[in-house]
């Protein structure tokens, strides 16, 4: 069953009838230098149980209290830890637990050669883990984790996922060993997650050019109605022009009709005044002239008198009788008088008028 | 080597390209055209700015003026005047009394009919009402100008044609011609006889006096229109016009 950190551990935890180390005996085996020296305090990752990727058929290491006892099944060589201050370098691990010289450290040499009961490891060699040596413990202690398939070749290089890769680890210097599973894994996730990117790339680079495409012919169909409109823009602007120029010539026409207009109503107002100052003389005129005519007939009626009143006394002188009653001619006399007083005085009043 | 740099080559591509899906999520992220615009045209229309065109193309000033004319007994003389309404003329008392006949034209020449006339007792004011509407008619000021105001006058000075001087309120004083209560403005604008009656209009067109004299110095003096408006608000200020025996 393949899970992850915490799920191995439980599951070794649960398993403890087919643990193969006791988990007191292991205890006291590692107790000595296991807590203190133990390498993978600073890296957990590579001797945690939970990451091993185990297939179905491995079982996963034991938990923590049995990390002694993993790390007994998988020294490590190259990657020592750092050394407690005053402590001399360890010693380099025993030539038999390195199964690659070069490339890789089988941790856990199991061949497909080898018998599905021996052991795992010589109980009597000792172990190095770092610079401690610890102490195994016994052969009959411990058990092999699974066997190995028929068929299987755990040398067909470390590109091949065996069964028994849990515990195959990588020697360079300087770089923690990485479980085989883990690396299948991360591969598989990785190919998934390229995959997963490269549909979604697909996607999008579809979608781009679908959008593209659809701006493209947008902008082909704006270009074709930005050329429509230039056209419109500029025969309006040209008719704008002429509409402006005309409208200056309307603009002076106007203010040459409203200077005409005031001009015509200045003018049409000073006729009025002519004429009513004419129809004042008229009026005036047609007054003096009836002064006029009155004084004329008042003078001609006083000139007819006196002439009438003169034959009455040349007649009345020539006759030896008199010819007429003297109280009619007297009468007579004053009526004429009368009249060119009338006439004189008419007279008068016309040289008043006419002299205003 | 070779295994341990194909992973991390993949993870590098896996980042960049996730890197650049997550790009995608952003506001500049090209997105599909919508549906193409097919009207270009702006929806709202143009707003119409008040350009102050009148019908003839006179301006509003021209417009109110009109012209006077007393055809008294045996005598003739011209003043100004304005409208205040479509049918009201104010004017000076002294352009509209001794007259026989009161005749009144616009600024184009027509003749409008004259109903009666009135004048005011302790202002050289009168009131005349026309038988017709008048061209245009603009509206008092709410207050009297100051010291340094601009003023713009409109009239027929000497009887002739429509004017427009300009000029500034240099003071106040009181009436030189005892026909006024109160003081009077005095302004700088060149006014001549037959300028009487004149509307004195402030920079927004509105009135703010009456011309009724100048002096020698060239000065005129302006009912303002404060005492207009107070007199235009009693119905007893004015009297009908008494006319003239031949």
């Amino acid at each position: 069953m393949n899970h992850p950190r915490g799920g191995a551990t439980g599951e070794s935890a649960d398993a403890g009838t087919e643990e193969p180390l006791d988990e007191g005996s292991a205890a006291r085996a590692l107790d000595p230098s296991a807590e203190t020296l133990h390498p993978d305090d600073d890296a957990p990752s590579s001797a945690e149980p939970s990451a091993v990727e185990p297939d179905d058929a491995i079982e996963p290491p034991p938990p923590a209290a049995d990390a002694p006892a993993d790390d007994g099944l998988a020294p490590e060589p190259a990657p020592s830890p750092p050394a407690p201050d005053g402590e001399p370098a360890p010693p380099p691990p025993p030539p038999a637990l390195d199964a690659s010289a070069h490339a890789h450290v089988l941790v856990d040499p199991v061949t497909a050669s080898a018998p599905a009961d021996t052991p795992l490891f010589d109980a009597s060699a000792p172990l190095y883990v770092a610079s401690t040596r610890i102490a195994l413990p016994p052969a009959a202690a411990l058990t092999r984790i699974d066997p190995l398939p028929t068929g299987a070749d755990p040398s067909a290089g470390g590109g091949t996922p065996t069964p028994y890769a849990s515990t195959v680890r990588h020697a360079h210097a300087g770089s923690a060993p990485v479980p085989v599973g883990r690396r299948r894994w991360f591969r598989r996730t990785v190919a998934t997650v390229v995959a997963l990117l490269l549909l979604a790339t697909t996607g999008l680079a579809i979608y781009l050019f679908m959008s593209a495409s659809g701006w493209r012919d947008q902008a082909k169909s704006y270009l074709g109605s930005s050329l429509e409109l230039g056209g419109d823009l500029a025969g309006t602007r040209s008719d704008l022009s002429g509409a402006r120029a005309e409208l200056e010539a309307v603009r002076a026409q106007l203010a040459t009709a409203q200077e005409r207009i005031v001009e015509l109503a200045n003018e049409k107002a000073q006729l009025g005044d002519e004429w009513e100052i004419t129809q004042q003389l008229v009026d005036y005129q047609e007054r003096v002239s009836d002064a006029a005519g009155q004084v004329a007939l008042a003078l001609d009626q006083c000139v007819q008198g006196q002439q009438e009143f003169i034959g009455y006394l040349q007649r009345e002188r020539e006759s030896t009788v008199p010819t007429y009653d003297p109280a009619e001619l007297a009468k007579f006399e004053t009526d004429v008088e009368a009249l060119c007083q009338a006439a004189s005085e008419a007279n008068i009043a016309l040289q008043l008028e006419l002299s205003r | 080597m070779r295994r341990a740099g194909r992973p991390g080559i993949a993870a590098a591509t896996a980042v960049v390209v996730a890197a650049a899906l997550a790009a995608c999520a952003t506001e500049d992220f090209p997105a599909l055209p919508g549906p193409p615009v097919t009207e270009f045209v702006p929806s709202e229309a143009p707003v119409v700015r008040p350009s102050g065109l009148t019908p003839d193309g006179f301006d509003a000033v021209q417009r109110m003026a009109v012209r006077i004319r007393n055809v008294g007994c045996g005598s003739l003389s011209t003043g100004s005047g304005f409208a205040i309404d479509a049918t009201t003329l104010i004017t000076n008392k002294h352009v509209v009394a001794d007259s026989a006949d009161l005749q009144v034209s616009t600024y184009d020449g027509r003749d409008i009919d004259v109903t009666a006339s009135s004048t005011a007792v302790i202002a050289d004011l009168a009131v005349v009402r026309t038988a017709e509407e008048l061209p245009s008619y603009p509206e008092l000021a709410p207050a009297d100008p100051v010291r340094g105001d601009e003023v713009t006058v409109v009239g027929y000075p000497q009887g002739g044609t429509l004017t427009v001087t300009r000029g500034q309120v240099i003071g106040s004083t009181t009436d030189p011609l005892n026909e006024n209560l109160g003081e009077v403005l005095v302004t700088d604008a060149q006014v001549e006889p037959g300028s009487s009656g004149s509307a004195v209009l402030d920079s927004q067109g509105r009135v703010v006096g009456v011309v009724y004299a100048k002096s020698a110095a060239g000065q005129s003096f302006i009912v303002p229109v404060s005492t207009l408006a107070a007199l235009l608000a009693d119905a007893a200020a004015f009297t009908p016009t008494a006319s003239c025996t031949p």
